[in-house]
């Protein structure tokens, strides 16, 4: 039956994410007719679908999700998904929406198709040390605050460029100010960075326990470290140096996108220890 | 029927309908006049853009001529001329008003200033004692609808003015004006306006700079802001987060140079320049150099006209409100016809009552007759109030309804003069 469950959830998923996007894209372009005041509710209704889901995948397979990369996406898209419906529903800001949960479900949904890997093997069980469950737990919200925060790094570049040559078309109409779009992304990065950085301090210290072949030169720790330096040197740039938003927020997108990309090439070909399957 | 006569700008220039604006007190003074006379209910609407009669007439010989007649003695002007008046009658008369509160009619579209002023216009007819049940109805159905379109469609939004386009662009770039240094360059008309509509919006530490010095400290002085001298100002630039430039000269004021070196000084951070002189106060390459966002006029306006698109996508929506609360007006003010109707059956049966308690008077001593006298009433409003209901409810079609008061006068016997007698009775309830 859970397992039923699970592969229906599966499915309604990225159908739901796709069509919540759809919509808050409609209301992005003001089609209202289409999206009106469903979309908030279609939103609410994915987020909680997703949340059975995360709960009833760690019941059928009896661990958290977090296992393998597309595990860490689903569980990523459902922070980015919980964090703006937060915000829409504090701020009433809907100009947003579209841009990030895009991403949200552009991780759904690779996290859907690839989703069928965790039966082909058992999990580690390192996973049940405590050590490592908050290790990759904080750096799944160290990943989801690095994505937000590209995401309004984007959003500050598209605004950016439509006052610059002065479109004002939808973006002018719907995003909200350049310096909102900067703190945001400077934010959500800072936050991001701070559970990275508390995600990499307890696996120094819990990883080198439970793994006998432990090695500072594996590829993910490598990796892992230059996306931490990356978002350093930009916490350093805002506010050390004072640097512009723009330059700012460009380091916010080179950092995520290093980041994610980094992380696919060394969970698929290089990591050596540091794998959970 | 109710009437709507008037002048508007769809109908008349600027000059004409200066002459028909009327103060409060002119309106409160007609509408206290003619009350009765001219009209049973009536109600002005009076703005910059328009002079609205709407009227229920006090008797079927009165037209939409009589009401013109009525308002053109107030401005017996001679360029003011019957071609100058729009009339509406009944349905058009009705949905015109709600399209006014809507801002629908409005010259500059989804202007929603209007609402207040129409209901400025409700409130000025009650203190004349000249709105009833109708034009309460009336009004507060238009002024329902002017609400509704406000909030469920996108007609007000975006700003349609350079001065507020102006500052709808700031707020694009920075999130709260209040922490913005604001330097207004130039003293003259331009300037000024800009600078008070940055304050409205909260702006707060301004600066003025001009060449004439004692110019600048006057505009400075009435608006509580910094002088700056025009000499040093590209020395300070790069405290500015916003720069409004309006003055009379031929050749640039701000260069590209004064403003690369100030922008290296304020580490790029966004700076805003609105160059709202003709010709242009700042050199264009400007808008070449990072984080800085120079607008002349065009791009200004470019920003209205889509605003203005966005408004008129917007109207379908709006006429869609007012059509669903024109039929509901219109479902109410049906079932007025009802009501000498409903007058007369009620008489009569109060009549069979009071003579069947007088049959009785004698048999009865006083404290029984009055428990009697009680008792029939409430049946008698027992047994009347679903033929009330029924005949009082809303109905699509006239006829419809016509044929029910018919069906009620038939069964209760209910004679033609005997109605009359009840319109007559009932007119200005």
């Amino acid at each position: 039956m859970l397992h039923f469950l699970n592969s229906v959830a599966e499915v309604l998923l990225p159908v739901g994410y796709v069509l919540v996007t759809f919509m808050y894209a409609m209301d992005f372009q003001k089609c209202e007719a289409i999206s009106g005041k469903w979309k908030t509710r279609g939103l609410l209704a994915t987020v909680i679908l997703h949340f059975l889901y995360i709960g009833m995948h760690t019941a059928e397979y009896g661990r958290c999700m977090v296992t393998t990369p597309f595990e860490i996406m689903s569980l990523i898209a459902f922070t980015l998904a919980v964090t703006y419906t937060i915000l829409e529903l504090r701020t009433g800001e809907r100009g947003t929406g579209v841009f990030i949960l895009s991403l949200a479900m552009v991780l759904e949904l690779i996290s859907a198709v690839v989703m069928k890997m965790p039966s082909s093997g058992d999990p580690n069980p390192v996973l049940s040390n405590m050590g490592v469950g908050f290790h990759v737990s904080f750096a799944v919200f160290g990943y989801a605050g690095f994505a937000l925060g590209a995401m309004h790094g984007v959003m500050y570049l598209l605004m950016y460029r439509e006052l610059k040559r002065g479109g004002f078309g939808s973006l002018y109409r719907n995003l909200p100010s350049l310096e909102t779009l900067e703190r945001m992304t400077v934010l959500s990065s800072l936050v991001g960075f701070l559970f990275l950085t508390v995600s990499m301090a307890i696996g120094i210290f819990s990883l080198p326990l439970v793994y006998d072949n432990f090695s500072y030169h594996d590829p993910k720790l490598i990796a892992t470290g230059i996306s931490w330096l990356i978002y350093a040197a930009m916490m350093v740039a805002r506010y050390g140096m004072h640097m512009d938003g723009k330059s700012i927020v460009r380091l916010a997108i080179g950092g995520f996108a290093f980041a994610i990309v980094s992380m696919t090439i060394v969970n698929g070909f290089l990591s050596d220890f540091h794998r959970f399957m | 029927m109710i009437f709507a006569i008037g002048v508007n700008h769809h109908t008349a220039p600027v000059t004409i309908r200066e002459c028909l604006h009327l103060s409060d007190d002119e309106i409160a003074e007609f509408l206290r006049v003619n009350t009765g006379r001219l009209f049973r209910e009536a109600s002005i609407v009076s703005t910059c853009n328009r002079t609205e009669l709407y009227a229920l007439p006090a008797h079927d010989e009165i037209g939409g001529e009589d009401l013109i007649a009525a308002l053109r003695r107030l401005r017996p002007e001679e360029e003011l001329r019957d071609e100058h008046f729009f009339r509406l009658f009944h349905c058009g008369a009705v949905t015109h008003l709600h399209k006014v509160a809507a801002a629908v009619d409005s010259q500059i579209l989804g202007d929603m200033q209007i609402l207040n002023q129409v209901k400025h216009s409700y409130e000025l007819a009650i203190d004349a004692g000249s709105a009833g049940n109708v034009f309460s109805h009336l009004f507060m159905g238009a002024l329902h609808t002017g609400k509704r379109v406000r909030s469920e469609t996108a007609i007000g939004i975006g700003a349609v003015s350079i001065s507020f386009a102006a500052v709808e662009l700031a707020t694009k770039i920075f999130s709260d004006l209040h922490r913005k240094n604001v330097l207004i360059v130039g003293s003259g008309e331009t300037s000024a306006l800009a600078a008070r509509h940055l304050l409205s919006k909260g702006a707060e530490h301004l600066s003025i700079t001009n060449r004439t010095y004692e110019n600048a400290a006057a505009l400075a002085d009435e608006l509580h802001a910094r002088v700056v001298r025009f000499e040093s100002f590209p020395d300070v630039l790069q405290e500015y987060d916003i720069v409004v430039s309006a003055t009379a000269a031929t050749e640039p004021v701000i260069t590209y140079d004064m403003v690369k070196a100030a922008m290296k000084r304020r580490q790029n951070r966004p700076l805003l320049m609105l160059d709202l002189a003709v010709p242009r106060d700042i050199d264009p390459r400007i808008n070449d150099l990072n984080s800085v966002f120079l607008k002349d006029l065009d791009s200004i306006q470019s920003i209205i006209d889509q605003n203005l698109a966005q408004r008129q996508q917007e109207i379908p929506r709006a006429e869609a409100i007012i059509t669903e609360e024109v039929v509901n007006f219109f479902l109410w003010y049906n079932t007025l016809e009802a009501a000498p109707t409903i007058a007369q059956l009620r008489e009569k049966f109060e009549q069979v009552r009071a003579a069947e308690m007088e049959r009785f008077r004698n048999k009865l001593d006083p404290d029984s007759h009055d428990t009697v006298e009680m008792l029939t009433r409430r049946i008698i409003n027992k047994l009347l109030h679903p033929t009330m209901v029924g005949i009082k409810k809303p109905a699509h079609d006239i006829s419809e309804l016509s044929s029910r008061i018919q069906l009620v006068r038939d069964l209760f016997d209910l004679s033609e003069e005997e109605i009359n007698d009840s319109n007559t009775s009932n007119s200005g309830s």
